[in-house]
């Protein structure tokens, strides 16, 4: 867990408070592996660029 | 003397503006912030300090270094701002007591590494040496509290050493020394006992000495005895702390405001911050973050304040909460008497603790026999500091009840709670909906949720509703997929 967030504040680009929103607003991403975030994340963007 | 800041900015965080005078140096807290990146984002050319740390290798496993909205790695996390190009005036400094090293000059690193190795290699010397004092201090304070004088007292020394060590962690010895442990444990005994009424002929009473707990010398023994983290602790805060409590009540409106309205809707007084701030006589001073890690920065709300102050080497280290942050600035608090105190402190010590590892209460069996707590307290406590209370340690809920029943009243507890994040543990045990989850333990991992919640600013009661959340979040998705495939 402890990786994660700074993962997560840094791929999204959030600021402290953001990921306090996030994660208050979506708690089941603590338990969202690294692998599995990094996905979702590059079908998002690959989507994005479609 | 009190300072004033004035700005253009017009930005969320100017509600939390505080002007708070803290100690006698002239040296006051101006404003503050939740996280670091939002004090950066306002104050983009602002000179980082840090003090220097003692070893980057176990700051994973030391959740004290927490950095709200910086991670739980402060050097790297200073470092990768500094090098954001957008932010060329940052700067990070670090303290060095003979040449004030800076991490980002280049030249002389072999030195640099060298002159960092021996650092910490004394500083972990002084560590052990703290360590030692400290276990011979609290074995000498249990063996003149027993009766029993036939004690193995090597025995009682290895357990109390392996129990600091363990429940403490070395590193944070490492900022002490037997002599700074000493005059730790002389300015607490006084503190603890400086509150008791005395006169010439030793009876009766003619005076107050000052503001401090009015315990006796055995009990004050008994207080460090059991907790001996206090002599660890920056003694002011320990102060600060016994004279909140003490301090009188605020006007019902204040406390009213203070436990419904929310952060951002409270009233804000005064003007807003500015990057530059003058003094009364209209000169310009300028503003310096001083990012420590100090033992405090695991308050919940606060770990950044701004310091007005000539000198480039100001780092000082008292934190608050907002709320307990102006109404002790305007010279109130929670309104104990020195007898509730003194009684709330000798019962429960950890209520003066400054860290949220150090604030797991004795439990429930002590309160219920020793204390004489009634079963019937529970249900009002919790009803009545729901707020606080939820997803908290079940012995702070009695502790809590405890101090009810000395007189307290609810909204003089709410104050103490606001003010003090660190006075509630966390709660470790899963619940049911954990449990039917096989792979989830009995207990959950208490550093886990520490980190939770210091990294997230956020209370026990929300970390509660996380993890609930997302276990009966994925409760319901297995629902619904089993429900989908009987329907096929």
């Amino acid at each position: 867990m402890l990786p994660k967030l700074e993962a997560y504040q840094d791929k999204l680009g959030l600021t402290g408070r953001d990921l306090r929103k996030v994660l208050l607003r979506q708690p089941s991403l603590l338990g969202l592996s690294e692998t599995s975030f990094n996905e979702k994340l590059g079908f998002f963007f690959d989507e994005g660029k479609q | 003397m009190i300072f004033e800041s004035k700005s253009n900015h017009n930005n969320a965080t100017t509600n939390r503006r505080l002007f708070c005078r803290f100690d006698d140096e002239c040296r006051e807290v101006v404003q503050s912030f939740l996280y670091l990146d939002e004090a950066l984002e306002l104050y983009p050319s602002a000179r980082l300090m840090k003090l220097q740390e003692v070893s980057d290798r176990e700051d994973d496993a030391d959740y004290n270094q927490i950095v709200p909205g910086m991670g739980i790695r402060p050097s790297s996390s200073v470092s990768r701002i500094i090098l954001d190009p957008n932010n060329r005036d940052v700067g990070l400094v670090m303290e060095d007591d003979e040449d004030g090293i800076e991490e980002n000059t280049n030249s002389n690193a072999g030195s640099l590494q060298t002159k960092k190795e021996n650092i910490h290699h004394n500083i972990t010397r002084q560590g052990l040496e703290a360590l030692e004092y400290l276990t011979s201090l609290t074995v000498s304070l249990v063996a003149s509290q027993s009766r029993d004088k036939g004690d193995d007292m090597d025995t009682l020394r290895q357990n109390i050493a392996s129990t600091l060590r363990e429940r403490i962690g070395m590193k944070r010895f490492m900022e002490h020394s037997p002599q700074s442990l000493q005059q730790n444990y002389h300015r607490l005994m006084d503190l603890f006992t400086r509150g008791r009424a005395w006169n010439a002929d030793g009876g009766g009473i003619d005076e107050i000495i000052g503001p401090g707990l009015a315990l006796r010398e055995s009990e004050a023994r008994n207080v460090i005895s059991y907790f001996p983290e206090l002599c660890l602790y920056d003694y002011h805060e320990v102060e600060e702390r016994i004279h909140f409590f003490l301090s009188p009540l605020p006007p019902e409106d204040v406390v009213g405001s203070l436990s419904d309205a929310p952060a951002s809707k409270r009233k804000r007084r005064g003007r807003r911050p500015s990057n530059s701030t003058s003094n009364a006589g209209g000169k310009k001073v300028d503003c310096e973050f001083s990012v420590c890690i100090p033992p405090s920065s695991n308050y919940r709300v606060i770990v950044l304040n701004i310091y007005l102050s000539n000198s480039f080497h100001s780092a000082f280290f008292v934190y608050y909460f907002v709320s307990g942050a102006r109404l002790s600035w305007e010279g109130f608090g929670a309104g104990f008497t020195i007898q509730q105190a003194t009684q709330a402190v000798r019962a429960i010590p950890n209520l003066l603790s400054l860290h949220h590892t150090d604030s797991r209460k004795p439990n429930m069996l002590y309160f219920m026999r020793e204390l004489e707590v009634s079963a019937d307290m529970s249900i009002p406590t919790e009803r009545n500091l729901e707020k606080y209370l939820l997803g908290t340690e079940p012995s702070d809920v009695w502790a809590f009840a405890y101090l009810h029943t000395l007189g307290l009243q609810w909204s003089q507890l709410r104050i103490i709670l606001d003010a003090y994040p660190t006075l509630t543990c966390i709660g470790t045990e899963a619940n049911w909906e954990l449990r039917q989850n096989k792979g989830t333990r009995k207990a959950l991992d208490f550093f886990s949720l520490t980190y939770l919640r210091k990294r997230l600013q956020i209370g026990p009661r929300d970390v509660f509703i996380m993890l609930k959340a997302s276990r009966v979040h994925r409760f319901l998705l297995q629902q619904l997929a089993s429900m989908f495939i009987a329907c096929i």
